[in-house]
């Protein structure tokens, strides 16, 4: 099985990078911080959908459930989904690159 | 000390997927002293106190948040309120500045799928149903052989009412569909949803509406009653009534004919009667039977 959704969103994209480790909701806000660099500040109404979503697709595995707290996991095929799309990004980067110096002298980040 | 409160219910007149106008409305009755307590498909529950400025927001959850989930919802500073099905409705002070639940407006638009397959289906089914409906009424209507004057009598008034109010159920089945997919292509193109949204027009007109046709059905149970108790049945006269009718012992004048009585019940000889009728195309009826 492997992911066929499309390109991720940018929350999709980070909580699966977060998820590398085993990690729980409350932990993960705070990986996910830490992971872009205090960029993404997630709310937690968008973590528990990505997470829904993560799970209905198949990408990620709960390693436990106590009934109180879930602790959640990137498996194989999140893996893969996760690689294809960083190739993705990285394509689209490359592709933009051409635009670097024009980019630059505008100040553009 | 236990503090007695007071809850009003109010009239849900907007679409339940309007979800921005809806907590926009929700904080606008904070605002008034009434506090959100719990919601229905008809109703919604407030509970009176201090005016507040109070934020709200509708979640759509697929499957019950567990404690966790609720625990960090509150570190952010949104409670709970109360839940309807697969929404979630939290709430925070307005000066709390408390962080959005919702960053990524792409992604909360896929929280809306299943909710939005579901409504397709009832869309899909209303629609067919309301073919056959509006075939059958068709039918009932045009194979009458005297379709104006089955309209002056209320079984036959109440077809087109009845099809008045399914147009009615339809419509606002399609409008609340129309309104979740508005809200959903919002999301999806990247912009975040508008939880100030202007609520006093929307809710007039949705009201107005609403109320008119609740009116309308209302009307299908009342005009038969209303017939009913207007009706009167008394026995005619044999010769002078005050009756506004040409009777065929006027126009004929023959003596030599004898009226034959027939069977009586409550006083009233049943071959020889007069029967009163109601309904609001034809104000003024008589069935009148002599022999």
């Amino acid at each position: 099985m492997s992911y066929t959704n499309g390109p991720m969103t940018e929350a999709m994209f980070y909580v699966l990078l977060a998820l590398a480790n085993p990690n729980h909701g409350y932990q993960l806000m705070n990986a996910i911080s830490q992971v872009s660099n205090g960029r993404i500040q997630m709310g937690p109404g968008t973590l528990y959908g990505v997470l829904a979503r993560l799970q209905k697709d198949g990408l990620i595995t709960i390693v436990e459930d106590d009934g109180r707290r879930k602790i959640y996991e990137m498996n194989d095929v999140g893996r893969a989904a996760l690689r294809e799309e960083y190739h993705r990004l990285l394509s689209m980067v490359q592709d933009g690159s051409s635009l670097r110096g024009e980019m630059d002298n505008e100040n553009v980040k | 000390m236990r503090m007695s409160s007071k809850t009003v219910r109010r009239f849900m007149q907007d679409d339940i997927w309007n979800i921005g106008r809806n907590e926009s409305w929700f904080s606008g009755m904070a605002e008034k002293g009434f506090h959100l307590r719990s919601i229905g498909r008809t109703f919604a529950l407030f509970e009176k106190g201090e005016p507040t400025k109070t934020n709200y927001r509708i979640d759509v959850m697929n499957t019950a948040p567990g404690p966790e989930q609720l625990e960090l919802y509150e570190e952010f500073g949104w409670k709970l309120v109360c839940h309807i099905k697969e929404l979630y409705i939290f709430s925070s002070p307005e000066n709390s500045a408390c962080p959005e639940l919702h960053t990524d407006p792409a992604e909360q638009s896929f929280t809306l799928e299943t909710v939005d397959r579901k409504l397709k289906y009832q869309v899909i089914w209303i629609s067919f149903l309301m073919m056959i409906f509006l075939g059958m009424m068709a039918a009932l209507f045009l194979l009458n052989q005297t379709p104006t004057l089955s309209l002056m009598e209320v079984t036959g008034l109440q077809i087109p009412i009845l099809l008045f109010v399914e147009l009615y159920v339809s419509y606002s089945v399609i409008r609340n569909y129309v309104s979740l997919r508005r809200l959903k292509r919002t999301l999806s193109e990247g912009r975040p949803m508008n939880h100030k949204e202007s609520w006093r027009l929307p809710r007039l007109i949705n009201g107005t509406i609403s109320v008119f046709f609740i009116l309308t059905a209302f009307l299908t149970i009342y005009l038969p009653v209303a017939e009913i108790i207007q009706r009167e049945n008394y026995s005619l006269p044999e010769k002078f009534s005050n009756l506004p009718v040409i009777r065929l012992i006027e126009i004929e004048k023959r003596p030599d004919l004898k009226r034959q009585t027939g069977p009586f019940s409550g006083g009233v000889d049943f071959l020889n009667s007069v029967i009163t009728g109601w309904s609001p195309m034809a104000p003024v009826q008589y069935e009148i039977n002599e022999h």
